[in-house]
């Protein structure tokens, strides 16, 4: 046992740099009673350890718990550490410990309190993940391909595979401005590199493409079944920025006009329509 | 004419079909250039009306010379016609898919010319996108009714889904309202494509190098409410569907009146939203849930109860399989307890292999308990029991604001029913279709 009094980690915010903080309290025999990234900390009286991170440590925890406990509970942990939230650290270092304690059949016993928060984190984590593939708009500038997204968590390890696949031949980027990152692709080479802000080129509009898109989007609704809060329910709000089909609604608050009404009315509406268009 | 106004005529054209889906297909991008398909499908947008937007769904063209009296696309209507070439239509499927605006092409057409005609037009525009691009994503194509058979096999080596509409319930309504179609021409692709998915089975497995034939399988949709056919009757139709031509879906299409004409209903109907809704959701427990047509409507009662979703009604009218034990219970019977879906009961079977269960771990496990608590036990103990009547119970499951509508059984009463599409729709697209 450590020599009493309660104790807090601090580490620098990286997955190793966490692997070595759990290495620490096994060599501790303790559990620390919160974990926070260096620069997050606020001015404390508890006595706080500087974890070290140390790649060899973490590597040995990483296969300590692959070979211990199993593919399940070390994806667990690997997921949940890209959540974005307070408790996070300590929540995976309480999961880990319990691992250890009770063995493989851990990361099945989702509905125990301590596993269950755990499995939370990775449920929300995945959700979000699936928005960014949902959601996520390029934009074409000069060949290039330009997104730039805002997720509540950090999911560019887990969308990386889906967009590399799909345009595997094109260079594109997908900037996280929350997280201070970026993905970026070429042909040859795929990285998830720190980014710290991002110049938009000036001439990235790619205004015909979005055109045809938002007035597809206008045209591929049916009147008569209008459901807004259907809508929102699968596309949350603030997913909206990132959409060019729903760009003049966000500005203006109103809903697009609809064709509606009978076949000659709906042809009337498309006349008219195509004559703005034209304008 | 530009694109414009070809993209908006022919997409003004294309919303009336219900499928979006993009699922069934898991193809990685080393077999093209550009693309990759999901075996889950992906909805990258939600329209004003809530439907999700995975493919860019468009006619090839909407000039028809046929005269179906439900379609916008009718001969005798005065409507502008638009018509893509192959080329301009893959060069923007190939440019929507590249900035994620969607997950490939859904191609469908009014009958231009000749069936042939428009079938060969259409397979031009999907042999450039996958042989030119070498596009890999997704695409789902519909077969022409009456084009030649050879046509509808070449569709269907480069589609991943083909589908053929069935448009109504009944041969009678068919004759009736779609009198250039006919049972035999709209049964006919749907019996090919079955016949290729077989054969392209076997002989995957006897050469390496068979290329694939409709690889996420064939739909169907009909359109509910222009016709006089029952629930039961749509329900034991889609049974056989999917017994007898091994269809992956079938989509219903509330019918939403375009014209006056007095064979259709009048133009004020509203379109059947949740008789639409209920279909979708026996129709779920057809394919997902083990449930079999004549467990969930019977010959006496030959509509969907308006008020309680059909497997509530099930459960309601078999009291005596309830309660059943959580921590025993095999995964199909859970599946059958109202308040439990496959989400639900999956986490259940994970997470009772490793312990026992009881009720505040199933609140943990994301079970809502509101309506499934009269229904299970947990290590023998209940938390509500179930009232001695179906009546009784039927009562007690409706939420207060419903049961102002419980008097009358109108189909119109939708703002008492919200929200109307429940996560079932994008679970279409989310979980997809094995």
């Amino acid at each position: 046992m450590s020599d009493g009094g309660i104790l807090i980690f601090a580490y620098d915010g990286s997955f190793e740099g966490f692997l070595s903080a759990v290495f620490d309290a096994f060599l501790m025999k303790a559990l620390p009673a919160d974990i926070v990234v260096f620069g997050d900390m606020e001015p404390t009286l508890l006595k706080v350890h500087y974890v070290e991170t140390d790649f060899e440590h973490a590597r040995r925890v990483q296969i300590g718990i692959a070979k211990k406990l199993g593919g399940t509970v070390l994806n667990m942990v690997e997921k949940a550490f890209l959540f974005d939230g307070e408790g996070k650290e300590n929540a995976i270092m309480h999961f880990i410990w319990k691992a250890f304690r009770e063995g493989r059949s851990t990361g099945g016993k989702i509905g125990d309190e301590e596993v269950n928060r755990v499995f939370k984190m990775c449920v929300a984590v995945n959700n979000e993940a699936e928005h960014l593939r949902q959601f996520t708009r390029f934009s074409d500038s000069n060949g290039a391909l330009i997104a730039v997204i805002h997720p509540k968590h950090f999911i560019l390890p887990l969308i990386k595979t889906y967009f590399c696949n799909r345009i595997k031949n094109e260079h594109f980027l997908i900037f996280d401005a929350e997280h201070g990152a970026a993905l970026i692709h070429t042909p040859e080479k795929t990285a998830i590199v720190p980014v710290e802000s991002l110049e938009i080129p000036s001439d990235v509009e790619d205004k015909f493409y979005s055109g045809l898109w938002k007035s597809y989007y206008r045209h591929i609704a049916i009147a008569s079944r209008y459901n807004p809060t259907c809508r929102r329910t699968h596309m949350p709000k603030r997913f909206w920025q990132y959409l060019p089909e729903v760009e003049e609604e966000l500005e203006s608050g109103f809903a697009p006009k609809f064709s509606k009404g009978t076949a000659a009315e709906i042809a009337d509406d498309l006349r008219k329509d195509i004559l703005r268009l034209k304008e | 004419m530009d694109m414009y106004e070809k993209l908006a005529i022919l997409a003004e054209a294309a919303k009336y079909d219900a499928s979006c889906s993009s699922s069934g297909s898991g193809r990685t991008s080393s077999e093209g250039r550009i693309g990759a398909a999901l075996p889950a499908g992906c909805c990258h947008s939600f329209s004003a009306d809530g439907r999700c937007i995975s493919l860019l769904k468009v006619l090839m063209s909407n000039a028809c010379v046929y005269d179906c009296k439900y379609c916008i696309s009718r001969r005798s209507n005065d409507f502008p016609r638009a018509t893509f070439t192959p080329r301009e239509l893959a060069e923007l499927t190939i440019e929507f898919y590249r900035r994620n605006y969607i997950e490939g092409l859904f191609l469908s057409s009014a009958v231009v010319g000749t069936p042939d005609w428009t079938m060969e037009h259409m397979i031009e525009a999907l042999r450039i996108l996958r042989e030119e691009y070498g596009f890999a994503g997704y695409i789902h194509a519909k077969a022409i009714p009456g084009a030649d058979p050879i046509l509808t096999y070449r569709l269907g080596l480069l589609a991943d889904r083909v589908s053929a509409n069935i448009e109504l319930p009944s041969e009678k309504s068919l004759v009736s309202l779609a009198p250039d179609k006919t049972k035999h021409s709209v049964l006919e692709p749907m019996g090919l494509i079955k016949t290729g998915i077989m054969e392209n089975r076997e002989d995957l497995v006897k050469y390496r190098h068979t290329p694939k034939f409709v690889p996420a399988g064939q739909s169907t949709q009909m359109i509910v409410g222009a016709s006089p056919e029952t629930d039961y009757h749509i329900l034991h139709l889609t049974e056989g569907l999917y017994k007898k031509y091994g269809l992956k879906r079938v989509y219903y299409s509330a019918y939403i009146p375009l014209q006056e004409d007095a064979l259709l209903p009048a133009l004020d109907t509203r379109p059947p939203l949740l008789r639409e809704h209920r279909l979708y959701q026996a129709d779920w427990l057809l394919r997902f849930y083990g449930f079999e047509a004549s467990e969930i409507i019977d010959p006496q009662k030959p509509m969907l109860h308006p008020e309680v979703d059909p497997k509530c009604s099930w459960a309601v009218s078999h009291l005596d399989e309830f309660p059943v034990e959580v921590n025993e219970a095999d995964y199909e019977m859970l599946l059958r307890v109202p308040g439990i879906g496959v989400t639900g009961a999956k986490r259940i079977v994970r997470a009772r292999r490793s312990q026992r269960l009881d009720f505040d771990m199933l609140k943990r496990l994301g079970i809502v308990l509101k309506r499934a608590k009269y229904f299970i036990t947990c290590n023998g103990k209940t938390l509500q029991k179930i009232p001695e009547t179906p009546e009784m119970m039927i009562y007690t499951l409706l939420s207060p604001n419903r049961m102002g509508g419980f008097t009358d059984y109108g189909m119109e009463q939708l703002s008492l029913f919200e929200p109307m599409l429940t996560g079932e729709d994008v679970r279409e697209c989310l979980t997809g279709e094995f």
